[in-house]
């Protein structure tokens, strides 16, 4: 019984694995309106020293837990950013111009526009669009 | 009386703490991605393509490498348990000699093959080396020179062809054995994180092992991927938990 369980259990996570990997783009081109128009209203927390905009790139994750990166660029590698939140060096995808357009790469190569910012008491109001 | 009485309370208090260290950081790891209920799970399997893709990586790679394993060591340990030859002892030593190297010491050559026989940044890097991996041999090896001899003469009669007996009469006998190393090979594949930075480029084709320690999410989010990434050989151990119990402990394997 317990093999049984296992086996079923097996092919369902691989076979729900490759149906979202086949079927995530449409899934998230239909779930996307609603996220972003979320992500408009999200606050996120950064410290004074984070907050040099535009010298920096919001690095959003469509995460519904509103954790935002706010990456400083590093001069010296520009392919990296320092990224504030977590005080970490991440590899993240940045064009040279972010400098002056403020934009996010997510993971599925969507670009996320940063078209504004303002200070709020503790951290930033972010307001995008895709 | 008294006194083993105490050591078997001790033993079994030491034992219990060592299972409680070893089982803490995985229940700490799902109940943490559990922190925002199933969001994050959500976020990983729909927002998060590239752990998708890379989570399929390891399947393939892994799968692969482990039937890849089983099709190539079985017959080579077939040869070397049963079947006389000249420097059979020295080619077998040399297997032995491959088995205890580590990764590092082969790190550099087999980065040069992989790229001569130009499939460097491809799946196939990490496959071929796999499929090749002198352990499975070695193991299967042992585990087949106590197959007795009678059977493969019984089974000559019947037929002429070494596969047929390999496939009718051999592999059935030592089945424990052989699902062991198949899950044994599976786990090693699966879990290699050295190789796939080696033997790989793009980071489009890293396995989800190599992926992980790059997640750039919250916590809870990582933790998800890191759960998702247990599962396939949690179940696998537990779809072959008989054979592999008694592969470990009739042929020693571990």
């Amino acid at each position: 019984m317990k093999r049984w369980i296992a086996a079923v259990l097996l092919t369902v996570y691989w076979l729900g694995a490759a149906f979202l990997y086949k079927c995530g783009p449409q899934l998230r081109d239909a779930l996307s309106p609603s996220v972003i128009c979320a992500y408009a209203e999200a606050v996120i927390v950064i410290d004074q020293m984070a907050y040099q905009v535009p010298r920096q790139a919001v690095i959003l994750e469509p995460d519904g837990s509103c954790v935002f990166y706010v990456a400083e660029l590093d001069d010296a590698y520009p392919e990296r950013a320092f990224c504030a939140v977590q005080r970490q060096c991440v590899p993240i995808a940045i064009s040279p111009s972010v400098v002056y357009v403020p934009y996010a790469v997510l993971d599925d190569g969507a670009k996320v526009i940063v078209v504004g910012a303002e200070n709020v008491q503790d951290g930033c109001r972010v307001v995008i669009q895709e | 009386m008294v006194k083993r009485r105490i050591v078997s309370v001790g033993a079994t208090v030491f034992l219990c703490a060592a299972a409680c260290g070893i089982l803490l950081p995985v229940v700490l790891t799902v109940v943490q991605s559990l922190r925002d209920g199933w969001q994050p799970y959500v976020q990983v399997a729909i927002w998060k393509p590239a752990l998708l893709r890379a989570l399929l990586h390891s399947l393939t790679v892994a799968a692969v490498s482990a039937i890849g394993a089983l099709v190539i060591s079985i017959p080579a340990a077939f040869v070397f348990a049963k079947i006389p030859f000249r420097w059979k002892n020295a080619i077998f030593f040399l297997y032995i000699v491959l088995m205890m190297m580590p990764f590092q010491v082969t790190m550099l050559p087999q980065y040069l093959t992989i790229r001569r026989l130009g499939i460097y940044d491809t799946l196939g890097a990490l496959i071929l080396p796999n499929m090749f991996s002198p352990l499975p041999v070695f193991f299967l090896a042992q585990t087949l020179r106590s197959f007795p001899d009678e059977l493969l003469e019984a089974a000559s009669l019947e037929t002429s062809s070494l596969l047929c007996v390999l496939g009718r009469i051999v592999v059935p006998s030592i089945r424990p054995g052989v699902v062991c190393i198949g899950v044994l090979s599976f786990a090693e594949a699966w879990n290699a994180v050295q190789e796939p930075l080696i033997l790989l480029e793009s980071q489009e084709k890293y396995p989800l092992s190599v992926l992980l320690s790059r997640i750039s999410a919250s916590d809870a989010v990582a933790m998800a991927a890191v759960v998702l990434f247990l599962v396939p050989p949690f179940l696998l151990f537990s779809l072959f938990e008989t054979e592999i119990t008694e592969g470990i402990r009739e042929y020693r394997l571990v």
